[in-house]
């Protein structure tokens, strides 16, 4: 059978999974306006927007051959638990003789957690099965490390786009390796690559943190490029919405970030909402200048986290952009708050410069 | 000679163009209606204005709005911003003590919070028109009311009529059958006032500390009924500045004053005689990679001048460079 699987984060590695278990594998392409048209095309109206780009791509990859899709769900979650199936229904009544494989947290099912380990195992030796985990483990730590890396850089870049054009060859070398020992040899040549992107550290920078629903906080994609655009601004943009650390989160959930945002949420509503709020405090005990918020249009969990927004700003003393994204939004419109937004950020930074320097203020316009 | 300066707001209804001296002072504003052609607006209205400033040199120019790139390559603009900072300028300028700008204009709307003459918050309405000047216009086509007398028609009603006013679909069903009920249009119109002012007090405004003074702004402001409306919901006076239709394009000129100011730089400002040169939009889908960018390109005399769209700035590189 010839697997594939939603488009979401380092994508090459799931292909080498899938690969050392001695499957085929179909990588959906990278999300564009016709994947996303397709999607819209065949969801419910009011289904969340990742769904939409999630669909679009399996179609695509369908249309590539693939019969077999790998997916999680996780029971307690938001909508995003009913995706697997969902999707499952909708393929079958357009005709595609598609299978779908969900996985479950094996805590509330291990006995079909086991199964489906079974049917993809495809009776791998057992070595090779950890041999093949560690190196993919290892590939997407790697390839989030490396993201993280250029994010902070952007903003300092002496190139337009350097930073986003060295993130593609970064990500090739990453997807040349194909055992442990290639991935060694290859680190030093990404370090490499990242030593020479020309950079002016003299810059004085805003720090923005991005939280909100994961899919449209990790992929640039929908998002419509919010950290590169910010980076133009002369904003740093952090994010903790990784795959590593969702995997890190899945196996030592961050108890003591959620239990910070206790007294703003006692209970999670499905999403990753107790976290954000979590990562709104940290950001601010790190001194950041601002947050943004992203959310799918009607998004159940993070409606939660953007109605508890006005008491942490003011709480806080920190400026929260809420950004509501769908596929009826262009850019442009996010532009204008985006630009408005990080306006007021440097105007608070250089009020706050001045009070410290008595009136020397590093601005730009 | 004179150093002036130019703000051009060039919106979804209308392109408003205003000249600063040094001061700060507004010595000419203009206002036309694009009717879907903003870049002869643009040319037509700089011509106007050169006629009117002769003889004097350009020291700035700033453009805002929705369309303030194609402005901005157009013109040679120095400074390029979003209406949300050019509105606050404006407003600070003119009125330094002011704590909320309300803003309605053709197709959005906006609140903006001021402390201590600096934005502290924003928001801006997404994708219904409901509260909007679009939405009036059509209105009064649609009662064969001119939009001037609008307003004005408004304050004479007697009796108070409920309007829905959450969607335009609904209000304009809810009208037609309130009409049917036999109330007078003057009334009908008051409706529809007061549902705007509701529809964006609780939208847009909430959450929002609207704090004394409040100015009134957008070209929506000219409309006295619903300026009655707010003042109504608001329990204050709100203040409505001379130049309220066109403090977008204020607040770009003295933004760019502002810059020049700083930096001291001259103008990039390509000149009166090379704007009468056609310009020619033109768009393709590119299909280097899978993103399928739509490009979006500006030409003049086969030289391009502006390229917008690409995500990889392929094409866009090329011109800055």
């Amino acid at each position: 059978m010839k697997i594939t699987f939603p488009y979401m984060g380092p994508v090459f590695a799931y292909r080498k999974l899938f690969e050392g278990l001695g499957h085929e594998v179909v990588i959906p392409p990278r999300p564009s306006q016709r994947t996303i048209e397709l999607g819209i095309k065949y969801s419910p109206e009011f289904i969340c927007f990742p769904f939409k780009i999630i669909l679009g791509s399996y179609l695509e990859a369908l249309e590539q051959g693939a019969d077999l899709i790998v997916t999680t769900g996780f029971i307690g979650a938001c909508r995003a638990v009913y995706y697997g199936n969902l999707s499952e229904r909708i393929l079958h009544k357009l005709g595609f003789p598609v299978e779908v494989t969900v996985f479950d947290s094996p805590g509330e099912d291990l006995r079909g957690f086991l199964r489906n380990c079974r049917k993809l195992g495809n009776h791998t030796p057992f070595p090779k099965v950890v041999r093949t985990l560690e190196l993919v483990i290892r590939l997407i730590f790697a390839h989030d490390y490396y993201q993280k890396k250029l994010n902070h850089l952007r903003p300092y870049e002496r190139i337009p786009g350097n930073c986003s054009r060295k993130w593609i060859e970064i990500q090739q070398l990453l997807d040349s390796c194909n055992s442990l020992k290639e991935l060694k040899e290859v680190l030093p040549e990404a370090n490499r690559i990242i030593a020479g992107i020309p950079i002016d550290p003299e810059r004085t920078i805003l720090k923005v943190g991005l939280v909100g629903e994961i899919y449209l906080v990790m992929e640039s994609f929908a998002n419509h490029e919010v950290e590169e655009r910010l980076a133009k601004l002369g904003v740093e943009v952090v994010r903790n919405q990784y795959i590593s650390n969702w995997v890190t989160h899945f196996v030592l959930p961050p108890k003591r970030l959620l239990r910070q945002a206790d007294p703003y949420l006692k209970h999670s509503a499905g999403g990753h909402e107790k976290e954000n709020i979590g990562y709104i405090l940290k950001y601010r005990q790190m001194g950041f200048d601002g947050i943004i918020h992203l959310l799918p249009f009607g998004c159940m969990p993070e409606l939660v986290t953007q109605s508890l927004i006005p008491a942490l700003s003011a709480n806080l003393n920190l400026p929260i952009l809420s950004l509501s994204l769908d596929e009826q939004l262009g850019w442009v419109n996010h532009m204008i708050r985006l630009e408005a937004f990080v306006e007021l950020l440097w105007t608070r930074y250089g009020q706050a410069k001045e009070k410290i320097n008595d009136g020397k203020v590093v601005c730009r316009s | 000679m004179a150093k002036l300066f130019v703000g051009v707001d060039v919106g979804s209804v209308s392109t408003n163009m205003v000249v600063i001296d040094e001061e700060g002072n507004p010595l000419a504003a203009h206002y036309y209606r694009n009717d879907g052609q903003p870049l002869q607006v643009i040319q037509e209205g700089m011509a106007v204005l050169a006629e009117s400033i002769k003889p004097a040199t350009i020291a700035g120019v700033g453009t805002t709005g929705s369309g303030r790139l194609l402005a901005g390559a157009v013109l040679g603009a120095d400074l390029v911003k979003n209406e949300i900072t050019a509105h606050a300028a404006a407003a600070v300028h003119f009125h330094p003590a002011v704590q909320t700008i309300l803003e309605i204009g053709g197709q959005d709307s906006k609140v903006i919070v001021i402390r201590n003459g600096v934005v502290t918050d924003f928001a801006m309405n997404t994708v219904c028109a409901a509260g909007t000047g679009s939405f009036l216009d059509h209105q009064a086509e649609r009662l064969k009311i001119p939009i001037e007398e609008f307003g004005e028609l408004a304050l004479t009603a007697e009796n108070k009529v409920r309007i829905a006013g959450r969607c335009t679909v609904f209000a304009e069903s809810d009208m037609i059958a309130k009409q049917q009920f036999g109330f007078s249009k003057a009334e009908i119109i008051n409706g529809l006032c007061e549902a705007l002012v509701r529809n964006y007090l609780n939208n847009l405004a909430r959450d929002k500390q609207l704090l004394e003074p409040i100015v009134f702004q957008g070209g929506v402001a000219a409309n006295k009924g619903i300026r009655a409306a707010f003042e109504r919901e608001l329990k204050t006076t709100i203040i409505i500045p001379q130049y309220y239709h066109v403090m977008g394009a204020v607040g770009a000129a003295l933004l760019a004053r502002k810059q020049w100011i700083r930096t001291g730089k001259d103008s990039q400002f390509r000149g009166f005689a090379d704007l009468n040169i056609k310009f020619i939009p033109k768009t393709f889908e590119c299909n280097f990679c899978s993103n399928r960018c739509e490009i979006i390109r500006v030409e003049q005399e086969q030289k391009v001048i502006a390229v917008w769209g690409d995500k990889c700035g392929r094409y866009s590189e090329s011109i800055s460079a």
